[in-house]
């Protein structure tokens, strides 16, 4: 896809820019040699990379505050930036703007194990929550597969999942409170200990919104008790289309197990040349299901569930035996995208979700989509909750090779639409999947969104570009119509 | 020609004349804090909820929504009343994609006709008791609290999507019936609670649960309130997994005796924890709650295998309430319902027994107030004094209290929200965009008033 050239006008004010904000921050907050910015130039989605003009690193929520009026006040619009792991290219950086980076920001504030949750700041990585309250029986659910890089900020920021989110929600179910920073750079706190307050629920909707509607500076977030108790099954399949209606079959059979995974042959095999997980070579595909809770109980879970992965065809099944076993079933899984550069120089991740009903024929579909595109696609996914992760492979020295995988891509995300799905369950829409709002929702839908959108950034300078095909100009929402870019009444108060 | 009269006549053309009512009967019905509508529209369909959506916003005429009307007493005295909009008639369950665990229904359909629906095939809308004549529009709009919160979620986790009408721009959908989306703004979560005040839903999806193989519950009796919360804490953050989790204060726990045999006949701070669950599993975790319970010094009751509807209506404080009661919702930190309590009980004039149930995991506790409907200066005084009390103590602590129903003299003295959220900017900024003429539930919502803006 074509990225839109910088303003060369923001860029000229380059040095104004700098010095406003050195004014305002203490030194060595704000970096902007050549040198220094090529570390921001490109997230997880690293097909596409812009170097960013300058880039400010606030340690405190005063200094995000100050650098947000500064950056108003001078109308340059601001990409935050929390550990660039993000998938879909929502911190790509803007050559005409300020990427604010969120990493210094990274103290566990408080651990309140009364009231479950702790209070962090954005830059403190996921993984480092639980470790923090592991020892006292407690953890943090949602666990995306970076989750040893990620940044709570980013993780809210996307409304993250990870494997343990069919039964215990992703980041919006485990989030209680946040404070965040106006594009204006005033502070405003909701949420928090205590629930259900009256008013509009914006920690929902500032949730997931891709850094366009505020910048995060501090979350409370829900810890968990660990269960009692956990144990892994691992089922082999003689298709990827029979796993998935396993997985039908025991949600239908109406249990919510802790996460169910679905790798194909591709992935199987490149994982277990990587991490030597035990995992069946050659097998077509395998099913990981976890089920917890009070031992009696997660017995009993067992024991059903291997009668229904039976009657859906599973020739082999494994059931981890201790600790050890479990963590070693999924250690393949874990490391299934890493293990991808064994088998390919390059990958194009798709995470569109669809009704769980519908796997089969839509994992069926992707295999034939894929042998009319002469691409390989491995699949490795959430099938509990219905996110699927086709994996594209490419090679992007390549000439060509990654426009057919964006087009494989588009086709693939499409389908899922089609069968009532959406197109991102857990990487967000960022740059990657913008021109394909229109395809889920319709021009209201999208307006309506606008408008939330305007009612928070009425400029429109926190990371545009993103998620919206074409935004309109928040005036006209209000209305207005705006002739050759010139407003009428140019004077006169408006929002 | 009155209003109703020169109202009814633009109505009927978009709904057809049994989609509106003018009779002084339906409207008295419609009424709501002294004022009453001017028509009742009870559109069949959701494009006929967004023509007259579209009709308020152009005429700029003040639109109220009622589901059961269970808890339309939530909210101030609307500033302009002109239509009341029922949604008795959207009540179709749209599908139950049983593979997928989804309910999609029309928001007028009731909790109990979603659970003879879902009950055919083993499982459950769990945002609510079975039996509940409750709209499930309106559980989203009041953001009514989950009874089993602990195990299965509140509202906010249980709503996978959502279609509502907006003012301006019809109807617009959100979400879906998977679980895991994150394409767009989360705009489903933007509507609970928002008691219409953003837009009229019509249909929401909702994530279905395995109706459990059994449940039980099992009431301890407690010195104090704060033992009773502090033995919820030690319930809730090991490794047993109770459903729920609610603190019953004496009065309160001798209305559950009466109805059910549970709590045990005596006026004491009642503990009682549910369990979902194969019968092994709660046999085991009754036998460690027990152990729990001794040890805290509580005395632990005979298990019971089901509450019935007249048991769920005590823990959850769903008593149909007489209008001389005042329902006062205290929310506060989980880890401070059991100093709430005591408070409350200290606060209470002359030793009188408080009437509260908390839920303990969510920090909601329901306090009920008993007047006389028709109170003189000096009650009134007193009662607003009394609350405007426990709202101070409560700033102190984080927490609010929020009027979800009162007679209307006390309404028109205490404020029904209470403190401000200190978000009230970007509220005040998505009402105003969202429904431009502040046509929605004018007036009812708070944070409002005053920074309501003109967009040009």
């Amino acid at each position: 896809m074509d990225l839109p050239p910088p303003d060369p006008k923001l860029v000229a004010r380059k040095a104004e820019i700098v010095t406003a904000l050195e004014e305002v921050l203490p030194p060595g907050t704000v970096i902007h040699a050549t040198e220094e910015l090529v570390a921001y130039e490109t997230d997880g989605l690293s097909a596409y990379r812009r170097r960013p003009m300058v880039v400010v690193l606030p340690r405190e929520t005063a200094e995000v505050s100050a650098t947000m009026e500064t950056l108003h006040r001078l109308g340059v619009p601001v990409v935050p930036w929390g550990a660039g792991t993000g998938l879909s290219g929502g911190a790509l950086p803007m050559e005409d703007g300020v990427t604010l980076a969120l990493s210094r920001m990274n103290r566990i504030l408080e651990i309140d194990l009364d009231n479950r949750c702790a209070v962090v700041q954005p830059g403190v990585t996921n993984l480092r929550i639980t470790e923090a309250v592991q020892g006292d029986g407690f953890y943090y659910a949602p666990d995306p597969s970076s989750q040893i890089a990620c940044s709570i900020g980013g993780n809210i920021a996307e409304n993250s999942g990870g494997v343990h989110c069919l039964k215990y929600g992703v980041t919006t179910n485990n989030i209680l409170g946040l404070e965040v920073v106006l594009a204006d750079g005033e502070i405003v706190r909701v949420g928090g200990k205590v629930m259900d307050d009256a008013g509009y629920d914006l920690m929902g909707v500032l949730t997931g919104s891709e850094g366009m509607l505020a910048i995060i500076t501090e979350a409370t977030v829900r810890l968990l008790p660990k269960p009692e108790s956990a144990t892994a099954v691992l089922a082999v399949f003689s298709s990827v289309e029979a796993a998935g209606q396993a997985v039908a079959d025991i949600i239908g059979a109406g249990m919510i197990p802790a996460g169910m995974e679905i790798m194909d042959k591709l992935a199987i095999d490149a994982s277990e040349q990587y991490a030597h997980s035990g995992y069946p070579v050659g097998a077509e595909a395998i099913l990981i299901i976890e089920q917890d809770g009070p031992a009696t109980e997660v017995s009993y879970l067992i024991a059903r569930t291997e009668e229904i992965l039976r009657a859906a065809g599973a020739s082999d099944i494994r059931v981890s035996r201790d600790e050890a076993e479990r963590l070693k079933l999924w250690a393949g899984r874990k490391a299934a995208f890493p293990a991808m550069g064994r088998i390919s120089p390059d990958y194009y991740c798709i995470d569109s979700t669809i009704p769980r009903g519908a796997l089969p024929r839509v994992l069926a579909r992707i295999r034939e989509l894929a042998q009319e595109s002469g691409l390989r696609v491995a699949n490795v996914f959430h099938a509990g909750d219905g996110n699927l992760h086709p994996l594209v492979l490419y090679d992007g020295n390549v000439p060509g090779e990654l426009e057919l995988a964006e087009q494989l891509g588009e086709e693939i995300m499409k389908l899922c639409v089609d069968v009532g799905g959406v197109l991102s369950g857990e990487h967000g829409i960022g740059i990657e999947k913008s021109g394909l709002m229109t395809y889920q929702f319709g021009e209201n839908d999208l307006a309506a969104m606008q408008r939330v959108k305007c009612s928070f950034d009425a400029e429109s300078l926190l990371n545009p570009g993103k998620v919206f095909p074409e935004l309109h100009r928040c005036a006209e929402l209000g209305r207005m119509h705006v002739h050759g870019g010139k407003l009428k009444f140019p004077d006169i108060e408006r929002f | 020609m009155n209003k109703s009269a020169v109202l009814a006549s633009p109505a009927e053309s978009l709904l057809g004349a049994d989609g509106v009512h003018t009779s002084q009967a339906a409207l008295a019905q419609h009424a709501l804090d002294g004022l009453s509508p001017s028509v009742v529209a009870v559109p069949d369909t959701s494009e006929g909820v967004a023509e007259v959506l579209k009709w308020a916003h152009k005429d700029g005429l003040g639109v109220v929504v009622w589901g059961s009307g269970s808890r339309i007493g939530l909210g101030a005295r609307p500033s302009r009343y002109d239509i009341a909009i029922s949604l008795s008639r959207l009540n179709r369950i749209m599908e139950h994609d049983v593979e997928n665990l989804t309910l999609t229904a029309q928001a007028g359909v009731t909790l109990l006709e979603a659970a003879r629906t879902t009950v055919a095939h083993n499982q459950m809308l769990a945002a609510g008791w079975p039996w509940s004549r409750r709209t499930v529009g309106g559980l989203i709009s009041a953001n009514r609290p989950v009874p089993k919160r602990l195990l299965y979620g509140s509202v906010r986790d249980q709503l996978l999507g959502i279609r509502i009408a907006l003012a301006e721009k019809g109807l617009v959908g959100f979400g879906g019936k998977v679980l895991k989306n994150v394409a767009g703004y989360d705009m489903t979560k933007l509507v609970i609670g928002s008691l219409g005040s953003l837009g009229v839903i019509v249909e929401a999806t909702f994530k279905l649960f395995a109706i459990p193989h059994r449940e039980t519950y099992l009431a301890a009796a407690l010195a104090s309130p704060i033992l009773a919360a502090s033995l919820a804490t030690r319930l809730a953050n090991g490794p047993l997994r109770p459903a729920c989790l609610f603190l019953l204060s004496p009065l309160a726990a001798e209305r559950m005796a009466k109805a059910q045999k549970l709590a045990g006949a005596a006026r004491e701070w009642t503990l009682v924890a549910g369990f979902d669950g194969r019968s092994e599993a709660i046999r085991r975790q009754i036998a460690d709650a027990r152990a729990l319970i001794t040890q805290a010094g509580g005395d632990p009751r005979p298990a019971c295998d089901t509450i019935g509807e007249a048991g769920g209506r005590c823990l959850t404080a769903e008593e149909e309430s007489p209008p001389s009661v005042l329902r006062l919702r205290v929310g506060v930190a989980p880890g401070d319902v059991g100093d709430t309590l005591a408070y409350l009980e200290t606060e209470s004039p002359g030793d009188e027994p408080i009437d509260a149930v908390a839920d303990h995991p969510g920090g909601a506790i329901t306090l009920l107030f008993s007047l006389p409907e028709h109170p003189g200066e000096s009650q009134l005084t007193e009662t607003a004094g009394r609350i405007e009390r426990i709202r101070a103590w409560l700033d102190e602590h984080a927490g609010f209290a929020v009027l979800e129903q009162a007679p209307a003299p006390y309404k028109s003295r205490i404020s029904p929200w209470g403190r401000s959220s200190g978000a009230e900017r970007a509220m005040g900024l998505i009402k105003s965009r969202l429904d431009p003429k502040g046509i929605l539930a004018p007036g009812r919502f708070p944070e409002m008033n005053g920074h309501l803006g003109p967009l040009s």
